[in-house]
């Protein structure tokens, strides 16, 4: 309940949209990738979240004060994701270096499970999310001043 | 009240444990069931005023405590300020801005708290 509370959470926030708009750049610019050091072609990659409070929300009528969770501490990047679960892009092109050689999918290249589409909506999505918390921020400063004004 | 929910008699190790350090709050196996925030209680306890640290606190020194309050959120920003010159790499735009905010808000506060104070010196010595 500081002077900049809501501040300090909107950074969090602030910061993991940064992150997710690095991670959906990696994504777009890998996007042709064939060929990675752990073998096969690049996967997309995604940003999972969660809340700083690692305590439990409790929903109790009258809570112990320590057990409050309060207004909360904002957001924290729990890890970044390989998407595994969607379908790699084929395309036939057997001069390509990558082409696999045998089975029934000879002649194929499997091309990353990037879609370029879902992408830039996740990066507006991204940027929007960054605009709003800006906001949070300016919205404290602005009440933080007519706070300043009382009385003047 | 409480004891509508059946929550009067239950042992909660990790609450009463806290709960003993809090001079205000009830002991034992009783759970406190206010969410209101001590502070809106009207008057102050000397248990109050030591757990909150401002009991004997004379102006000067809250005053000198704020100062380096101040200080350090103004020495956080220049430190962020510089390292996005030096280093861009190592440090988020909006983490200077916002450096640079908090060093702003505190810095207005300190001026307004001292603008009253002179306020109130001029209003005393002019006082006939």
């Amino acid at each position: 309940m500081g002077m900049f509370t809501s501040i300090n959470i909107a950074a969090t926030g602030m910061t993991a949209e940064r992150l997710r708009q690095d991670v959906i750049a990696d994504n777009i610019a890998n996007q042709s990738t064939t060929r990675t050091t752990e073998g096969g072609p690049f996967r997309r990659s995604r940003v999972v979240l969660r809340p700083r409070t690692d305590t439990p929300y409790f929903r109790l009528p009258f809570l112990p004060d320590q057990w409050d969770n309060g207004a909360g501490e904002g957001v924290r990047v729990k890890e970044i994701q390989k998407d595994m679960a969607a379908e790699l892009r084929l395309v036939y092109d057997p001069t390509h270096p990558d082409a696999i050689k045998t089975g029934p999918r000879e002649g194929y290249v499997e091309y990353p499970n990037v879609n370029p589409v879902t992408e830039m909506v996740d990066l507006i999505a991204a940027s929007r999310a960054y605009e709003a918390n800006a906001a949070i921020a300016n919205g404290a400063k602005a009440m933080f001043m007519k706070a300043l004004e009382i009385g003047r | 009240m409480s004891s509508l929910f059946g929550i009067n008699n239950v042992s909660f190790p990790s609450a009463s444990q806290g709960m003993n350090s809090n001079a205000g709050l009830p002991k034992g196996d009783r759970l406190a069931i206010s969410r209101l925030d001590p502070r809106h209680f009207a008057g102050s306890t000397p248990a109050r005023e030591a757990a909150e640290g401002t009991g004997s606190l004379s102006f000067e020194n809250a005053m000198l405590k704020a100062l380096d309050g101040v200080n350090a959120m103004q020495v956080d920003s220049s430190n962020a300020t510089e390292l996005m010159m030096t280093d861009p790499e190592a440090i988020d735009v909006h983490d200077v801005t916002i450096a640079m905010a908090k060093a702003n808000m505190s810095l207005n506060i300190t001026r307004t708290v001292l603008s009253r104070v002179v306020q109130a010196w001029r209003d005393l010595i002019n006082t006939r």
